[in-house]
């Protein structure tokens, strides 16, 4: 049980029931010491684990033209509402008064936003996003509409809730939370790059045009994702120090994997 | 601050074209700054002793240590991918060309915080009596008004770019004067003023996609209206900053802000060590 396995951490424990989704409701116990910063990792990893028994990690990979109306579909909904990228890697930077990791997550907003903007040739996620719905037969106008438009209800509500985290959540809680996406990337990039490799081969039998483009928004984060994942977990281990933050970075962690968990919440 | 809204007899007015509300802000810009704050006519007049030169640094410091802020606010705020590119840039100067020194190994320009602060050393202030500053109570006002204009509603995005261009207009319209005059009459060396020239440069270039910005999405009455007001109200906002600084100037002391004291939106994100 999940719930054994954070109390024998021996420092979280779990009050009575589970909550309403089913979900564990985890509490760090605040008249006990904060947790080490390994322990707190662990704990983390704790919580993905137990996730993935129900909702495995599965890298992405495209087995058949049929697909594509699925995948259009998805990235449709994706884009509808406009792109959130900035605000929420926006809201993790300004909130930090740590000058030095402050700049490195600057840094890393020039990755998110693209090389371009300092003369650099990688250009920003959004337009990778766009590349690859390209190919599954979305057109940039389509996804100008889009991005005007309104989003769809559970992007709405999840995309609202991560906004929301970021902005107003302790600043080593909200860069943490990264460490359930890219450190899930980071932890199967070579199971990502081969399937990329293998969507390549297919890609080329279909005459699927401007692959590179195409599959380039996975191949930038199945790379990428392993220096910023390293960052967030640095933060962590850094700025998320006392009992009550702490706590809060495990229902964080929790949340973010309850938005993503089975396709997407 | 809590002006109440336009109504339709206000916005029944059809909008200005860009270019013709390109000019409006610029007699705007010239209604409130026809000549420099009264503490920059004494100090480019040659007037100011060192000591107010050294109180000058210390203040305001505190103004462009806390600039990666609201610069940043607008980038947050601003969902049209092309302006964000030139925002983030911009952001990127405001912390340091070196940021990025990876993907532009000729970028080695720190952050405008530091470069003032290298300023400072030339004029006598430390690096201590920098960290230790009480900032007056107005500049903390003026800072603490600018971040939360900029973070929250009170400014649209587009509000944002009126309030930085009217920064770029007032930086390249003033301190290349107050540079001039630490040149020529008050002995600072060339090399001790490359804040100035990073600052003015990058003003320069910001002005220009300011304006296509302002120009082409300003494109309705409301939208105007609003854009004007953050421009005059970002210009006041500087104003302000250096009302103490003449106050010093004349001999008084102006009230300072207590030691601690935190600018409230920034307030939640302490750092606390870890423990033993």
């Amino acid at each position: 049980m999940f719930k054994d396995r954070v109390e024998a951490i021996g420092l979280v424990r779990a009050p009575t029931g589970a909550t309403e989704t089913g979900g564990y409701h985890v509490t760090v116990d605040t008249e006990k010491r904060a947790l080490s910063p390994d322990d707190l990792i662990a704990a983390c990893e704790a919580i993905r684990s137990e996730y993935q028994k129900d909702y495995p990690f599965r890298a992405k990979e495209i087995l058949s033209q049929d697909e594509f109306p699925r995948l259009a579909a998805g990235k449709r909904r994706a884009f509808s509402g406009g792109d959130i990228n900035h605000r929420f890697e926006g809201e993790r930077y300004i909130n930090n008064p740590d000058k030095t990791t402050r700049r490195h997550q600057l840094r890393k907003l020039v990755d998110e936003g693209g090389e371009t903007s300092v003369g650099g040739e990688k250009v920003a996620h959004p337009l990778l996003s766009r590349w690859e719905a390209y190919a599954f037969g979305v057109s940039d106008e389509e996804i100008n509409e889009l991005e005007k438009g309104d989003a769809d209800p559970q992007i709405l509500i999840s995309r609202g809730w991560r906004v929301a985290m970021d902005r107003y959540q302790h600043f080593s809680i909200a860069i943490g939370s990264g460490m359930v996406g890219e450190g899930g990337t980071a932890m199967h990039s070579a199971e990502l790059l081969e399937a990329i490799d293998r969507d390549r081969k297919r890609f080329q039998e279909w005459g699927v045009p401007d692959i590179e483009r195409a599959l380039m928004n996975r191949f930038e984060h199945a790379g990428i994702d392993i220096e910023h994942a390293d960052f967030n977990e640095e933060i962590v281990r850094r700025f998320c120090t006392t009992p009550e933050l702490q706590e809060q970075l495990l229902h964080v962690f929790e949340l973010r994997f309850q938005m993503g968990a089975g396709g997407g919440m | 601050m809590s002006q109440t809204p336009y109504g339709p007899e206000d916005l029944a007015v059809p909008p200005l074209s860009g270019q013709e509300f390109l000019s409006l802000l610029s007699e705007q810009y010239e209604q409130k700054m026809s000549e420099p704050p009264a503490f920059y006519k004494e100090l480019i007049a040659g007037n100011l002793s060192r000591d107010a030169l050294q109180a000058w640094v210390l203040d305001q410091y505190y103004y462009w240590d806390h600039l990666y802020f609201s610069t940043a606010a607008i980038y947050i705020k601003t969902n049209e991918h092309a302006i964000r590119a030139k925002l983030l840039r911009r952001l990127v100067w405001v912390e340091g060309k070196n940021v990025v020194r990876d993907i532009r190994p000729e970028w080695s320009t720190p952050a405008y915080e530091e470069l003032f602060a290298r300023l400072g050393e030339s004029l006598g202030v430390t690096r201590q009596q920098l960290a230790e500053w009480r900032p007056y109570t107005r500049t903390f006002f003026a800072i603490t008004t600018l971040c939360m204009y900029s973070r929250a509603w009170e400014w649209t995005w587009l509000d944002g770019i009126a309030n930085l261009y009217a920064s770029d207009l007032f930086y390249v319209g003033v301190l290349g004067q107050v540079r001039d005059a630490l040149s020529a009459k008050y002995g600072v060396a060339d090399a001790d003023l490359e804040f100035f020239d990073a600052v003015l440069g990058d003003a320069k270039e910001n002005i220009a996609w300011e304006e296509e910005v302002l120009a082409h999405w300003a494109c309705t009455t409301e939208r105007q209206l609003l854009a004007a007001r953050a421009l005059r109200e970002r210009l006041d906002i500087e104003g302000q900053c250096l009302v103490p600084l003449a106050e010093v100037a004349a001999g008084k002391a102006p009230f300072q802000a207590p030691a601690g004291a935190q600018i409230p939106v920034l307030v939640g994100n302490e750092i606390t060590p870890v423990q033993a």
